[in-house]
């Protein structure tokens, strides 16, 4: 077996297609980073300026015992691609180097040993400790692997990977980091609970949508925020204004304005909510996620069932006080303008015990596991 | 004030066997956000203004009582 850093256009296209094609043999998931890692090659996006990133393949060989044996299953010559992954260092996370945007065909448990062996032969060269795998550059654009319900679809921006994913990164020893999600089917049901409390918070605060018309003062109110209210989350780091800039201006191509609200403790910003309909139900499994359905969301956006909230943030100093029932509620009298009437929520780490209570307290049940993996580099 | 809350708790959230000693999650199986929600229902029915740094760290309803009776 090979290891080849795609560095030049046509091995970036052979790194693209090996995705493409696995998602659509699989025929189960969306790939909601294809467009994502197109950008990266292209040195389009911002956040990446400052991260090392290698864009790393395991090839089939002549001589490989596999060719031989038969597996993995397929018809595998030499030079085809066994696995794949971008390997990616920041200084922002000088502890780690990151396994990104891995796929793999199935029984090739020795190519991904040596995708790993060889990430963390880059991480020692920055003095990283630990390689991590799961990671998607930043928390923003996604964290963990799929870790159950291999058989459902997986919702905009979400992971979707077989089970044996899962099995190789275990098989090497890696320590599991655990994340869940959590779905309702009757939103209202829940807040309604807490009627008393929402009224106090809307008395005391104020709430308002991201308004595009100050788009960069507003996405500016959105990154300050982030990086106050999650100093403590385990794989966050800084972002800067143009990060998120960047980030919202894809993302409002979709979503519309009502899918981000701050709350103010008079003119100071002091909590956020970002929730959008989940535009994988415009896509059929198996699909890049990409420009066509920029427009068949423009036809058919409006007849998404499920909400999916993927960040709520709050100061510090104002936790306690209950302001995420607010956001909620905010979000909930937007739905009323969307055929929406689920709610999923992103992925928490299992050990966020406040984000985990706000859940249990306005969702149904514990929906999707999630893993990332971390293994000490020797 | 041990009847008002006992009355307070069995009118929103129909609980009963209220005693000095039952803590709110433990025994009630309530969460943050009901005994929230529970202050703010209180703070409308008897028009006061609860001072959320006494309360935060409240966890049965003896604290409670004492803290609202030492609000008299």
């Amino acid at each position: 077996m090979q290891f080849k850093i795609a560095g030049n256009k046509k091995e970036e296209k052979l790194f693209l297609a090996f995705r493409k094609k696995k998602y659509l043999s699989d025929a189960k998931y969306v790939d909601n980073n294809y467009f994502m890692l197109q950008e990266i090659f292209d040195q389009k996006l911002h956040f990446v300026n400052s991260m090392e990133i290698i864009p790393a393949m395991i090839l089939l060989e002549e001589n490989d015992a596999c060719l031989q044996s038969g597996k993995p299953e397929g018809d595998l010559k030499a030079g085809d691609i066994l696995c794949e992954a971008v390997i990616a260092y920041t200084k922002e996370l000088p502890e780690y180097i990151q396994i990104c945007f891995f796929e793999s065909l199935k029984d090739c448990p020795e190519a991904v040993e040596l995708l790993v062996l060889k990430a963390g032969e880059l991480g020692k060269k920055h003095a990283c400790s630990k390689i991590v795998i799961g990671l998607y550059g930043h928390v923003n654009y996604g964290l963990g692997l799929l870790n159950s319900d291999y058989e459902c679809m997986n919702s905009f921006s979400s992971p979707g990977n077989p089970r044996y994913y899962n099995e190789y990164f275990l098989n090497l020893g890696c320590e599991t980091i655990r994340l869940n999600s959590y779905y309702t089917y009757s939103p209202q049901h829940h807040l309604d609970r807490y009627a008393a409390l929402i009224r106090k918070l809307n008395r005391k605060y104020k709430f308002r949508p991201f308004d595009k018309r100050k788009f960069e003062e507003d996405s500016k109110i959105y990154t300050d925020l982030n990086n106050a209210c999650f100093t403590q989350h385990k794989y966050y780091y800084h972002r800067d204004y143009e990060d998120d800039y960047e980030m919202l201006k894809e993302l409002f191509l979709f979503m519309k304005e009502d899918s981000l609200f701050y709350a103010f403790d008079g003119e100071k910003p002091v909590g956020f909510i970002l929730w959008y309909p989940d535009y994988n139900e415009l896509a059929k499994p198996g699909e890049a996620f990409g420009t066509k359905h920029f427009f068949v969301n423009k036809i058919k956006g409006k007849n998404i069932q499920t909400a999916k909230v993927m960040e709520w943030g709050v100061l510090e100093e104002y936790r306690g006080v209950g302001l995420p029932i607010a956001l909620t509620d905010q979000v909930l009298h937007t739905l009323s303008n969307y055929k929406c009437s689920r709610i999923e929520t992103s992925w928490i780490l299992a050990d966020n015990d406040d984000s985990n209570s706000i859940c249990q307290a306005i969702c149904d049940k514990k929906y999707k596991e999630y893993a990332v993996y971390e293994l000490p580099i020797q | 004030m041990l009847e008002v809350i006992r009355q307070l708790l069995e009118e929103e959230y129909q609980l009963k066997d209220i005693e000095p000693e039952t803590d709110f999650k433990r025994d009630l199986g309530l969460n943050s956000f009901d005994f929230l929600n529970l202050i703010c229902i209180f703070e409308e029915k008897y028009n006061v203004e609860l001072d959320e740094e006494k309360y935060r760290n409240i966890n049965t309803i003896g604290e409670l009582c004492e803290y609202l009776e030492s609000l008299a």
